[in-house]
């Protein structure tokens, strides 16, 4: 277990910035999501961890310890990579076996240590196959083993589930949450799935242009983003601009393109104060209601089988609604929202 | 519903079809088949027959091995084999090992390596004898750097016109460096980036990436390139014979000597068989070799 911690990490190649001042820390035995679009610098902020790149400026620590100019194979990290990157020309034994070749690992210590990371992995009796003879999920599970063989201070995961189908991903995510709660390994963890950073992150850092935008634990950054980016990017949002007119009681009202809001929050804000609401779409209801009740009209509704999803026009703005069960409105059907009274205040506009 | 029997007019029609077919096939392959038969097969047969006392031009005809028996008796012929033989290893082990090295060394990024890239080039459009006068003009015990060392009261190494061919051996490296550095920097090149940074992050040093990892992946480009500068070597004619020593001479060089000095076509042709059979050996080895690696690589 180790804590890794980023200060003021900067990257550009060329005139493009690919990561700008980045400060973060990953805990002792934490598993810390990056989260962000395509493009974002999460990978290059991975790959600055690993030694595989330099940054321009900025710190590399783990467990205090300045390493960012230590190269690759001197750090105790071990990745895997999104296209497994598992070589060709070895066996499965012989590539889980690498790292411990490369330390000087005995032979019989070696071979013990190997079986047990397949074991661990449920790849035994494969060990003399080589990896185009696996499917892919086979294939990321060497990668894993490959990596956490050589029982490294801090894994590192480049976006290891996007090759894969959708069941199979699912499956590999909660057997990875669980190999890291069984190793307690400090883990970064790359993707730019918000379902993988919920599932399995205890914090997740949302990136965007180069920057970290957000850390929290993921029911704190999906339930009350402190940005747009957050709120659009984990999960769908409502996000609705609105004008704090006052305060009555322990509710703020505001104004906004679709009525009058009370909104509660905990925290001060000033009678004239422009900030953004999001609305996540499963909070509303539709239905009658004594506060934040509005009146719009069904413009679509898409059945996903345990929701079904509508886009519902309140004045100017659609909202995004999604309830329980089969379609019960129709297209064009006049309904009663009740908005929540306790949104995500995101001051930011 | 099942298709029910074929009427008998319309299998004479369907044989008539097939037949077209087949001719238009051979028509097809015609100029592909009929090029190599020409050009590859007709002069190696002549070759042989001549090897072996047939088909000779103004000499009597009729089979005999003794041409051959003539190439493993005499020790100048077997020496000739064995010089061309050492030539071919030697030259192709120290440019494959140069030309490894450089490889790897083009795949990282340089100020300069541009430039670096159509240097190393050169020798590729430079013909083998201008290469021999070049070398010559350098290293010959009255070359440039004989005449520099000279100056200091040291004597110049016998690099050229010696027993062991080193300055043969050193124009064909210096020719052949770049054509194996052309084909091995491009599979190189091929082996994904991930590759090479995952054998770092399990804490193979630089030198180790190149020895477990590059070097294993770019065995294709490594045993072809090894297989074309050999068999080139070992049939070299020109480079030896301007700067081989009295003896041994390289086989081409003794061929040569047989067919156009002293008009003995059979026993140069033997000695062509012999080169062409060695050179077929290696082919065969090379093969055995990339079906026994093809399987798991990439």
């Amino acid at each position: 277990m180790a804590r890794v911690e980023l200060r003021g990490v900067t990257k550009a190649y060329g005139p493009t910035a690919a990561v700008q001042d980045v400060h973060l820390e990953a805990r002792d035995g934490e598993f810390l999501t990056i989260l962000g679009p395509s493009g974002c610098g999460k990978t290059t902020t991975l790959r600055i961890i690993a030694g595989l790149l330099d940054p321009d400026a900025g710190e590399v620590l783990v467990d205090g310890q300045p390493v960012h100019h230590l190269p690759a194979h001197r750090r105790e990290t071990a990745m895997v990579f999104q296209s497994y990157a598992l070589f060709p020309h070895m066996t499965v034994s012989e590539n889980v076996a690498f790292g411990l070749r490369m330390r000087r690992v005995p032979g019989g210590e070696r071979k013990a240590r190997v079986d047990e990371a397949l074991r661990m992995v449920e790849l035994t009796g494969l060990g003399d196959r080589y990896p185009r003879a696996l499917s892919g999920g086979q294939q990321q599970r060497v990668a894993v083993a490959r990596a956490v063989v050589t029982r490294p201070k801090v894994l590192l995961f480049d976006e290891p589930l996007s090759n894969l189908d959708a069941k199979l991903r699912e499956r590999l995510r909660l057997e990875l949450r669980t190999l890291q709660q069984r190793l307690r390994v400090t883990t970064i963890y790359v993707t730019h799935d918000q379902a993988e950073a919920l599932v399995l992150s205890d914090r997740i850092a949302v990136m965007d242009r180069g920057q970290v935008v957000e850390v929290g634990i993921p029911t704190e950054v999906y339930r009350r983003p402190r940005s747009r980016i957050t709120a659009e990017f984990l999960g769908i949002a409502n996000l609705i601009p609105a004008t704090v007119l006052g305060s009555r009681d322990d509710r703020y009202l505001a104004e906004t393109a679709i009525g009058q809001l009370q909104v509660a929050w905990p925290e001060h804000l000033a009678r004239g104060d422009v900030v953004t609401l999001s609305f996540r779409p499963e909070d509303i209801r539709i239905g009658p209601g004594p506060v934040n009740c509005l009146s719009g009209a069904v413009q679509q509704a898409a059945y996903l089988g345990s929701t079904t999803d509508y886009l519902i026009r309140v004045n100017e703005v659609v909202l995004r609604v999604q309830q329980p069960g089969e379609p019960s409105r129709r297209v064009g059907e006049t309904v009663s929202l009740v908005l929540p009274t306790a949104p995500a205040v995101i001051r930011e506009r | 519903m099942l298709p029910g029997p074929v009427p008998a007019v319309d299998r004479l029609r369907l044989a008539g079809l097939r037949r077209r077919d087949q001719w238009v096939n051979l028509l097809l392959l015609l100029p592909g088949v009929g090029f190599l038969g020409l050009f590859l097969v007709v002069p190696l047969a002549q070759v042989f027959l001549r090897s072996v006392g047939l088909a000779l031009i103004g000499q009597a005809s009729h089979l005999t091995w003794d041409y051959y028996r003539q190439f493993w008796v005499e020790a100048q012929y077997r020496d000739g084999f064995f010089f061309s033989l050492w030539l071919g290893v030697a030259s192709t082990v120290i440019s494959l090992v140069t030309a490894l090295m450089f490889s790897a060394l083009m795949q990282v990024r340089f100020p300069g390596r541009l430039f670096v890239s159509v240097l190393y080039k050169v020798p590729l459009v430079v013909p083998s004898l201008v290469a021999a006068f070049l070398i010559l003009s350098l290293v010959a015990p009255g070359g440039i750097l004989a005449r520099l060392v000279a100056h200091w009261g040291w004597e110049w190494p016998h690099l050229v016109y010696d027993r062991w061919g080193w300055g043969i051996i050193f124009v064909l490296v210096w020719h052949n460096v770049p054509f194996m550095m052309v084909i091995i920097s491009a599979v190189m090149a091929g082996i994904p980036q991930d590759i090479n940074d995952a054998a770092r992050n399990l804490g193979a040093s630089p030198w180790q990436v190149f020895r477990f990892v590059t070097v294993p992946l770019s065995m294709p480009g490594v045993s072809a390139a090894a297989l074309l500068v050999f068999i080139q070597v070992f049939g070299a004619f020109a480079v030896p014979s301007l700067m081989e020593s009295a003896y041994p001479l390289a086989l081409p060089v003794i061929m040569q000597t047989e067919m156009m000095d002293r008009a003995n076509w059979a026993l140069a042709s033997a000695l062509g068989s012999v080169l062409t059979l060695a050179s077929a050996i290696v082919l065969f080895a090379y093969y055995r070799l990339v079906q026994g690696r093809g399987s798991p690589a990439r």
